[in-house]
């Protein structure tokens, strides 16, 4: 409490190593040096450090901690000195510091935040040398001087600490020193009001317990008075003072403290029954009795006080610690963003969510709120603007201060991966200078989660661009195979048929033509496949769905493969009440045509195939079966793999697409492809395709 | 005009597969009028009055589709589109704006030459005021007039819809009609679900079909829209 009156504290000094001291100290107390580096500048290198009160003079301590560091060349750092707990200062000199604080980082400044625990001169010390400060710039003390004569003065405390560092004292010209302690009072007079409505107790609960505890020190010492001296008395009125310092707050034991001193006057000091004293000596007792029981009262309630910021740091440090420890588990961007979300909603009750920027500009937010009446707070050109500039924005900040949010960039190694939002009920909470700190000490892991998770992605991404590489090759030589020999005979055919003219026969003419006709359907049909493949390859399949009905498709099929299923005999299943199948006609029947077109390749000329739809649960499942081979065992996975032959080359001519591509559609449908093999022999290809609710049928009637 | 064989313009770029054209309509009876670009393409529609007219959806200058747009402002002349494989969209668009049929490539020349006989034939039926009282293919027999449909001369009850839809088939009997035609002269312009379309035709070939998975006579044409099989 006793350096309330430290309107501004400025230091200087000769640059010291002391790393450990250094690091030490900055993983403790300060969040913003932890995504600074911390070089080790030459032994020239200065350093400025502005100390920023809660008084007045911030904005001139500030330009004066520029100036210095302007005419040193040097980098400067503007350090608040707040009291333990923010909250006991009042709105007005909070804001104030934040605004000080602000106008230094704008004045390119790196800015820290020293939670103020006594004393604080020697924690400013520390916090310079382990910056290697060389100059520390302070404000003159304004201070009543009966106040200053009882607390050793911050600044005194610095001057006599800095050792090698120069210390800067500024004063304010441009205050009426007279005027300022007033101020100052004022402020402390709106900790005192704040410090009231904040206590957990009504007020008048302490005064009563202050009341009742000094009733029942009166009894106790009524009845042991007969053995004791008064001054002993005394003491068990000490003892209630100490009770409600301990039980109690600093209201319960200042009321004990005073009353307890006018009941022990009162009552046990002779005259009885008078407050007059008539013996000096025990005027010696009433005020040392007062001046301990309120000492007592001042140092139980800065303890009590003390143990309150350190629960809640306790508390957000172990929220810290809970939420970087998951999020270096969590396996995906929006895990990453739920993790976040909950664990910051936790600790400082707001809504947080993330903005990610993909290599391609692409925005992506996630953890939007699922409250409607709260998903308009999230301005995204606000986020994109503290993405590009990496600047915090928003609720408290220099860049729109009045829109609801707050947006902290969250920085990887490389640069910007991301924004933090957070937005909260009360904009208070967040122009409170010690939770936005925090927020950013929140950012740093969220931060290394997201870039971790995102360089997992670009590794995935490489990986699966590697193995894309690696089938281009093998689609290059399979089909610089598989075109050249129908383009071998083709051209052999037609130049034989070109330099032969008349003197060839009409019947080995008519076979050269027709083996150049069949040459060419086959090209046809591998280059079909290569572009069906190529085309649901280069990205997600847009399906045009319709509704069709199963035979349709079925029907259509089969009048296509006329020529290629010839003597086979086809029969087929299919339940008058199967729903439509919403599907792209197209691609689905791509997919009959390929398993019919297998079938009709890989079975004798009189097979049977059957084709047959039914519905299991929520799926319709279709059946294409043979009576031929069947799949050779172990390989019923393979053969849906691209480029997969039963035959590497051979008898059976294709690409090794076929299947590929019905998996690749049928998959893109949201249903499953595989492969058995019938007990009685032959192959059975099933394809599932979840039911799809058909529109509401319009009664004829109606439109009739 | 003076010419007996019916003309047949050729609007392609690709100047082989026009060179195969040339030579296999005019081995066939046809008179061929080659041409490589839209513009020249509906220069030469005005000029020559073609019977028929074949167009390739891509060509270098503009798109075929805008070509069938220009001759469809003053002309009936039926057109086929010549269009590649995996293109369903641009057959129903072209479809949609007043081609007659389309031939998917590569085509083999009988496939072609009996497109092209089917649409002028439903050309010559379409120009007559009066067009037919019946048709019939196979076992099927419409009597237009007195709204009757038979098969294997067993009448067969079809509601309102039923009828109109198949109508409109043998209205364009042989080609193809899309199904937002198909909903467009049945059901009108409101609304309906290409849903019901399907769902009419699925009913219409359980009561004219043998085997509605192996209909002979109510083909579907997967992704574009159905033909009726023409007699």
């Amino acid at each position: 409490m006793s350096d309330r009156g430290l309107t501004g504290i400025s230091i200087m000094s000769k640059r010291r190593v002391d790393p450990e001291g250094m690091i030490a100290h900055l993983t403790e107390e300060t969040t913003r040096e932890m995504h600074t580096p911390i070089d080790l500048p030459g032994p020239t290198q200065d350093r400025v450090l502005v100390c920023i009160g809660p008084g007045p003079m911030g904005e001139r301590l500030v330009r004066a901690g520029k100036l210095a560091a302007q005419s040193l060349n040097a980098d400067w750092i503007a350090l608040h000195v707040e009291k333990p707990l923010i909250w006991r200062s009042s709105v007005r000199a909070r804001e104030e510091a934040l605004r000080i604080l602000r106008l230094a980082e704008q004045y390119g400044a790196e800015t820290a935040t020293l939670t103020g625990r006594a004393p604080i001169a020697s924690q400013i010390i520390e916090f310079a040398q382990a910056r290697d400060v060389t100059r520390i710039i302070l404000g003159k003390p304004l201070r009543q001087s009966w106040r200053r004569g009882l607390i050793i003065s911050v600044v005194d405390d610095i001057v006599a600490g800095s050792g090698s560092i120069d210390v800067q004292i500024s004063g304010d010209p441009g205050v009426d020193p007279r005027r300022q302690p007033i101020q100052s009072q004022h402020a402390l007079r709106g900790v005192a009001v704040e410090s009231q409505s904040d206590g957990t107790v009504p007020p008048w609960h302490s005064y009563l317990a202050g009341v009742l505890i000094t009733t029942g020190c009166t009894a106790v010492a009524a009845t042991v008075f007969k053995w004791l001296a008064p001054t002993n008395v005394a003491m068990v009125y000490l003892l209630g003072v100490v009770l409600a310092a301990t039980r109690f707050d600093r209201r319960a034991s200042v009321v004990t403290a005073v009353l307890g001193t006018l009941a022990f006057d009162f009552l046990f000091i002779p005259p009885i029954y008078s407050f007059a004293i008539s013996d000096t000596e025990y005027l010696l007792t009433a005020i040392v009795l007062l001046t301990v029981g309120l000492v007592i009262s001042a140092h139980a309630d800065g303890l009590r006080r003390q143990a309150r910021v350190a629960t809640d740091r306790e508390r957000r440090t172990a929220a810290l610690y809970a939420m970087t420890r998951k999020l270096a588990v969590v396996a995906s961007l929006d895990d990453i963003a739920t993790c976040v979300r909950s664990h910051i909603a936790h600790v400082f009750d707001v809504q947080a969510s993330i903005l990610l920027k993909g290599s391609d500009g692409t925005k992506r937010l996630l953890g939007k709120t699922d409250d409607p009446s709260k998903a308009g707070w999230t301005d995204t050109s606000i986020a994109d603007w503290v993405f590009t500039r990496n600047e915090i924005a928003g609720c408290g900040t220099n860049v729109l201060p009045a829109v609801d949010g707050l947006y902290l960039p969250l920085n990887g190694t490389h640069g910007v991966v991301g924004v933090l939002i957070v937005h909260c009920m009360n904009r208070r909470q967040l122009l409170v200078l010690e939770q936005r700190h925090l927020l950013e000490t929140f950012a740093n892991p969220i931060a290394v989660a997201v870039e971790r998770e995102q360089l997992r992605l670009q590794a995935h991404d490489s990986a699966f661009a590697a193995q894309n590489e690696r089938l281009r090759n093998s689609l290059l030589s399979s089909i610089s195979h598989d075109l050249r020999s129908p383009l071998s005979v083709m051209g052999s055919s037609a130049s034989s048929l070109l330099e032969g003219e008349s003197q060839l026969p009409a019947g080995p003419q008519r076979q050269m033509v027709e083996t150049i006709n069949d040459e060419a359907l086959r090209m046809t049909h591998i280059v079909n496949n290569i572009l069906d493949m190529t085309k649901l390859e280069s990205g997600p399949v847009q399906l045009d769905r319709q509704w069709y009905p199963f035979e349709e498709i079925v029907g259509a099929v089969l009048d296509r493969l006329k020529g290629q299923l010839g003597q086979r005999a086809v029969s087929i299943d299919i339940p008058h009440d199967l729903p439509m199948l919403h599907v792209d006609g197209v691609l689905f029947e791509k997919v009959l045509i390929n398993l019919l077109e297998n079938a009709a390749k890989y079975t004798a000329i009189d097979a049977h195939i059957n084709v047959s739809a039914s519905v299991q649960g929520s799926e319709i499942q279709v059946k294409v079966m043979d009576d031929g081979p069947g799949v050779p065992k172990g390989l019923e996975q393979l053969i849906f793999e691209k480029f997969y032959r039963v035959q590497a080359e051979g008898a059976v001519p294709g690409t090794g697409l076929g299947l590929a591509i019905c998996k690749a559609i049928i998959e893109a449908h949201g249903g499953r492809i595989w492969t058995e093999t019938r007990p009685e022999g032959g192959a059975v290809f099933l394809m599932t395709l979840p039911i799809t609710l058909a529109p509401k049928e319009h009664a004829e009637g109606h439109v009739a | 005009m003076t010419s007996e064989r019916p003309t047949i313009i050729v609007i392609e770029d690709e100047s082989q597969l026009r060179r195969v054209l040339r030579t296999t309509l005019d081995a066939n009876g046809f008179r061929c009028v080659e041409t490589e670009s839209a513009r020249q393409g509906l220069l030469d529609a005005e000029t020559y009055r073609p019977d028929l007219l074949l167009v390739d959806l891509g060509l270098p200058d503009r798109d075929g589709i805008e070509v069938i747009r220009g001759v469809r402002k003053w002309s009936a002349v039926p057109i086929i589109v010549l269009s590649a494989r995996s293109q369903e969209s641009d057959k129903i668009a072209a479809l949609d704006a007043g081609a007659d049929d389309y031939v998917t490539k590569p085509f083999t020349v009988g496939e072609l030459l009996a497109r092209i006989r089917a649409a002028l034939r439903h050309a010559a039926i379409h120009g007559r005021p009066e067009s037919k009282e019946t048709f019939a293919n196979g076992d099927l027999r419409v009597d237009l007039l007195r709204r009757q449909v038979f098969v294997k001369e067993q009448e067969i009850h079809l509601t309102p819809i039923e009828y109109r839809l198949l109508s409109v088939l043998i209205r364009n009997a042989g080609k193809v009609v899309t199904y937002s035609h198909l909903l467009r002269d049945v059901w009108g312009p409101g609304k309906v679900d290409q849903y019901h379309v399907r769902t009419y035709i699925a009913d219409l070939r359980r009561k004219l079909e043998g085997d509605p998975a192996r209909p002979v006579y109510l083909l579907t044409e997967v992704g574009v829209g159905y033909r009726l099989a023409a007699g």
